[in-house]
């Protein structure tokens, strides 16, 4: 039926252009060209939206240029398909580089999308017009404009969130707009109205240098685009560990989507988010339960496990808030190697560590030399795994003994009474 | 001690004895609470992997409710115990109790008689016509008979020393849990990890027996089933007390002989 409808359309477009060419022929020469004389196209495309537009003052042909020969007197002109594509940085929009990074539309052509429409010739990726809007085009201040900040993850979910774009290109985000939406940033754009201040998706990806999943130090996986609204927190993720190394270009590192995902970034308090009190052990251990990469650094693979076994693990494990995991003694975004004079597991700062106000405030100094991850239940050494092992050798004997007893007794009920 | 001295109408099958009095029966029942309580708030820590305790924290609040009522319990059931262990001094009855209850080594044989008496192999054997000779001499190997019983049998004793025994370990492995930071102030750490230790098997241990043992004498047990009600009203008749605590009835019938022979002597 729709395609119906278009063939019809298309029909009456043509009867149209031939009217019109009829008007145009009568018109005056030299008036075709000009920005506000653009009647000669008006006349046939109805364009109304081109009065509130940046570009309201150019005329038709300053973007759509007709094929070799062609003259905009000429009506009908050629057909679409022989019309070469806009191309915005032909005359226009070719500032340089200097501007603020991946704002400048000359980044477009090394960007994911500019490879696909410029090198390989898909039709489907973003092109300048799929973003900003073909005539309707508004300064990015007016909040009408498509590309004005809190329009944004609307506009990029009209193709990222298509199922058929995301299988074609393989994109690994399958609804990043439905997660964006649940996550604390998309929740300060939408609830909160905080429209210069929640990211949107060109915060984190860049604007006209989006990258690919593909990319190794992709912008939106940068510790540093991050760090660029999370400034302290970045200041202190730098000098950890983890930090160091991603810095360094390390990819092994967790870097703050890591942990935090992607898109759903959600609150420490949402107990579904990776870094909830019960979830920190999982997320932590995508690392540190591998033992290629624990053994490639040279930290032992069981942490999590001895975790998990623990007094705080259990009741971590079990929903418990109050006990501690993985982040409440070795920091969140500071975390350093227990040799660090400054990590919170050095020996020296141990004592302090565990006696936080919330945890174990008398907890004698001696703790410091302790081992607190302890393989007690299943490592064979040291007294604890003994008594364990007795213990559960002394539990099986009872109840396998208690068994046989009551078997016999169950049986023997069942001999005649005896007759006294 | 023959049965023949004792006239069945010295002690009447449905004349009532008291077998626990009103303050044992509230020790127990409390210790019935508290102890369940206990079980339920803690073994899901010994077996934190098993689905079915995680489905038991599935509220915001329960694991912080679940360590307030641990010690609720652990509080009363220290009470109770204490009330008992003054009750066990100072009261004659209660001294009477806990002497009746002390192991003897008869305790130790009983146990083995009834053992081999239940698995009957040594009375399978002589029907067969096995080693005759051996079992004329010694019929006591045949095991035909079950050993009789006093106020308190082996099964009775060993899980009332099983809970004294237990309560001792888990009030004290419990207490420097509790208190950990004076447990690693006393003990290094792998001490205190004994106690966690201990105090998980003893858990398991404690609910095993009481499920196992207790529950089988006091419910399943043919005798008695669907339950014995002397933990609710503390009676027990004169039948029950032949049949089950022979010697206790030979010994309250040999009082009575003894009573009427004085009062028969000053008449």
């Amino acid at each position: 039926m729709k395609k119906h409808l278009s063939v019809i359309a298309r029909l009456l477009a043509v009867v149209a252009m031939i009217s019109a060419s009829a008007w145009a022929a009568g018109s005056p020469p030299g008036q075709t060209n000009a920005g506000p004389k653009n009647g000669a196209c008006l006349a046939c495309h109805k364009l109304s939206v081109l009065e509130g537009s940046v570009h309201g003052k150019l005329a038709c042909s300053d973007c759509h240029a007709l094929p070799a020969g062609g003259e905009t007197k000429d009506v009908p002109h050629a057909p679409k398909r022989d019309i070469p594509l806009v191309d915005c940085t032909a005359k226009c929009h070719r500032e340089d580089k200097r501007q603020q990074p991946g704002l400048s539309p000359s980044f477009y052509a090394d960007s994911v999308h500019g490879q696909g429409y410029l090198e390989r010739g898909e039709k489907d990726v973003a092109k300048c017009w799929d973003c900003h809007g073909k005539h309707n085009i508004k300064p990015v201040q007016n909040p009408d404009s498509v590309v004005n900040r809190q329009n944004i993850p609307l506009v990029c979910s009209r193709c990222h969130e298509n199922m058929t774009v995301v299988l074609k290109y393989n994109i690994h985000a399958e609804s990043p707009y439905k997660e964006y939406i649940q996550s604390v940033h998309g929740k300060a754009l939408v609830s909160k109205g905080l429209a210069t201040f929640a990211a949107v998706c060109t915060d984190c990806h860049g604007v006209h240098n989006i990258q690919g999943i593909g990319q190794v130090h992709m912008q939106a996986k940068d510790p540093a685009t991050c760090g660029k609204c999370h400034v302290l927190i970045f200041d202190e993720y730098k000098d950890s560990i983890h930090g160091q190394q991603a810095l360094k270009g390390n990819v092994d590192v967790p870097l703050c989507v890591d942990c935090h995902g992607e898109h759903k970034v959600a609150p420490v308090r949402d107990a579904a988010s990776p870094t909830s009190k019960r979830n920190v052990p999982d997320t932590c251990s995508g690392c540190h339960a591998r033992p290629e990469i624990m053994k490639k650094y040279g930290v032992p693979a069981d942490r999590i496990q001895t975790f998990i076994e623990s007094f705080h693990g259990i009741a971590i494990g079990l929903g418990d808030k109050a006990e501690a995991n993985c982040t409440d003694c070795h920091g969140v975004h500071n975390i350093r190697p227990a040799i660090d004079p400054q990590s919170m597991v050095h020996s020296t700062n141990i004592p302090k560590t565990c006696g936080q106000p919330n945890c174990h405030p008398n907890m004698p100094e001696k703790i410091a030399k302790a081992k607190i991850h302890r393989e007690s239940l299943f490592k064979p050494s040291g007294t604890p795994y003994y008594i364990n092992k007795i213990l559960l050798w002394a539990l099986i004997v009872v109840v396998a003994f208690t068994i046989v007893w009551f078997l016999f007794e169950l049986v023997s009920r069942r001999r005649p009474p005896k007759t006294s | 001690m023959d049965e023949a001295v004792i006239p069945p109408s010295l002690i009447r099958d449905d004349e009532v004895f008291l077998r626990m009095n009103l303050a044992e029966r509230i020790q127990h029942i409390l210790l019935i609470v508290t102890f369940t309580t206990l079980i339920i708030t803690g073994l899901p820590l010994v077996l934190y992997e098993m689905k079915i305790f995680k489905a038991l924290f599935a509220f915001e609040k329960a694991f912080y409710i679940r360590g307030i009522l641990h010690r609720l319990a652990a509080g009363v059931m220290i009470a109770n115990i204490l009330w008992h262990v003054a009750y066990s001094i100072f009261t004659k009855r209660g001294r009477n109790n806990f002497m009746e209850l002390m192991p003897r080594f008869k305790d130790a044989k009983d146990a083995f008689q009834v053992f081999w008496h239940n698995i009957g192999l040594t009375g399978f054997i002589y029907k067969k016509g096995l080693f005759k000779a051996f079992f004329d001499k010694h019929p006591y190997w045949l095991f035909k008979e079950e050993p009789e019983f006093g106020r308190y049998n082996f099964i009775e004793k060993f899980e009332y020393l099983g809970v004294a025994w237990g309560s001792l370990v888990m009030i004290l492995s419990g207490f420097f849990m509790w208190n950990v930071e004076l447990s690693l102030r006393l003990f290094p750490l792998w001490v205190h990890d004994i106690f966690i230790i201990i105090h998980g098997y003893e858990a398991i241990l404690a609910f095993l027996t009481i499920i196992i043992w207790h529950m089988y004498n006091v419910h399943l047990n043919p005798e008695v089933f669907p339950m014995s009600k002397v933990w609710l009203n503390g009676k027990i008749t004169g039948h029950e007390l032949r049949t089950l605590h022979p010697l206790e009835y030979k010994k309250i019938a040999e009082e009575r002989m003894r009573a009427s022979a004085k009062t028969s002597e000053t008449k």
